[in-house]
């Protein structure tokens, strides 16, 4: 088999083995479906020429796991900046409370709490939606003990709870 | 409102935390404490919805072959990465080995390096072009040679000991031209050729430049960019 086939099939794999990945942490900062997709394929695209250093497939997942996230950071940062360019250009039109559903209001404050969650504690967060709460995955993919991926974990749902606590407020007094 | 002393084990049982035997038997008294775990295990399902998505929602289709037909259209050239890093890496060491700077406890006060002209070009010819119309029979060495390491010695400085390749000459005379202002005295002057020169070697360039260790060499970008396409 010549190398560059082998370098194909090689990347292939990891292609099907963090692909998923790659798009979820990308989906859990932006929620948008066609961003997601778009950083998922930069990280990949970034992957593809540091393939050759990223020989050993737990460096190249936590590899991957900074890079996507990092990427899609930026792009957040990028459309909240451009959000609040429009909105002091257009201020006719906003939806009113009646206009949108409750639950979805109520998952829009939910997503606002964790956007603005320290960083270390909303990576923590989001890798471990996306792992099923594995905590030990998590720490691979971070390269950080376990330990402390449990206390971020636990700081950030602590800091979520107390932010968010108007919510039950809310729904206690319909 | 819940008793100010169980807020924090309330919070912590919300989130997944134990329930302390003492918080327990709180519990099934206090309603103000129930209600106030209540709300708290409410937040918690929010949370724990919102991210539920994320697991939830998959990519579209064929995502993979998207991922990797966008990997390998933004990196065509990379594919061989790592041999044009070892290429880049190799020709760093040989120049390094060709160049033999003495460690910093042994350089002398200055040091010459003597560098064949060719006469018939201008000094702005660029050295490869200059290499390539020099004749052949010219001996295509740099000579770099070391002062005597105690500038009061009286003793004769020693042979130039260091060949260098002519197409080079030039890189190094940049080189040691970038240096900064204040590193010492650095210069660049014609003299004659010295006494047993080697055949056909011309008038002599000579440059003098303080001791200098050379922690890295850049290899310039344009080698890592694929040649240019036969029009």
């Amino acid at each position: 088999m010549s190398a560059e086939s082998e370098v194909d099939r090689d990347f292939e794999d990891r292609i099907r083995d963090s692909g998923r990945l790659a798009f979820h942490i990308a989906y859990g900062v932006l929620r948008q479906r066609q961003d997601a997709e778009e950083i998922a394929q930069e990280a990949f695209a970034r992957a593809f020429h540091r393939l050759h250093q990223l020989r050993d497939r737990e460096r190249f997942r936590a590899w991957l796991t900074r890079t996507t996230w990092r990427l899609a950071i930026d792009r957040w940062r990028a459309d909240r900046r451009r959000e609040a360019r429009e909105l002091q250009n257009v201020d006719a039109w906003r939806p009113s409370v009646e206009q949108v559903a409750v639950e979805r209001e109520r998952a829009r404050h939910v997503w606002l709490a964790i956007d603005r969650l320290p960083e270390k504690l909303r990576i923590v967060t989001v890798l471990a939606a996306i792992e099923g709460h594995d905590t030990r995955e998590v720490a691979l993919l971070l390269d950080i003990p376990e330990g402390t991926v449990k206390s971020r974990l636990f700081s950030a749902r602590r800091q979520l709870a107390e932010r968010l606590r108007w919510l039950a407020n809310d729904t206690s007094t319909r | 409102m819940a008793c100010e002393r169980h807020v924090d084990a309330l919070t912590a049982l919300a989130l997944g935390g134990p329930l302390e035997p003492e918080v327990a038997a709180h519990l099934a008294v206090c309603s103000a404490c129930q209600a106030w775990l209540a709300g708290e295990q409410s937040v918690a399902a929010a949370v724990d919805h919102a991210l539920a998505l994320v697991a939830r929602v998959e990519p579209e289709g064929d995502f993979h072959v998207r991922l990797r037909m966008t990997a390998e259209r933004a990196a065509p050239v990379m594919r061989h990465a790592w041999w044009w890093s070892a290429a880049a890496v190799a020709a760093a060491i040989l120049t390094l080995v060709v160049v033999r700077v003495p460690p910093t406890d042994s350089l002398p006060a200055a040091a010459t390096v003597s560098i064949p002209t060719t006469p018939a070009l201008p000094p702005s010819v660029p050295s490869d072009v200059a290499a390539a119309t020099a004749p052949h029979d010219r001996a295509p060495v740099v000579r770099v040679a070391r002062a005597a390491r105690d500038r009061r010695s009286t003793a004769t400085p020693p042979e130039p000991h260091v060949l260098v390749p002519a197409g080079q000459a030039e890189a190094i005379v940049r080189l040691f031209g970038n240096l900064p202002a204040d590193s010492g005295p650095v210069g660049l002057a014609a003299s004659p050729a010295p006494v047993g020169q080697a055949p056909g070697v011309g008038d002599i360039d000579r440059i003098v430049v303080p001791p200098i260790v050379i922690e890295a060499l850049v290899v310039p970008r344009p080698l890592l960019l694929a040649p240019e396409p036969q029009k």
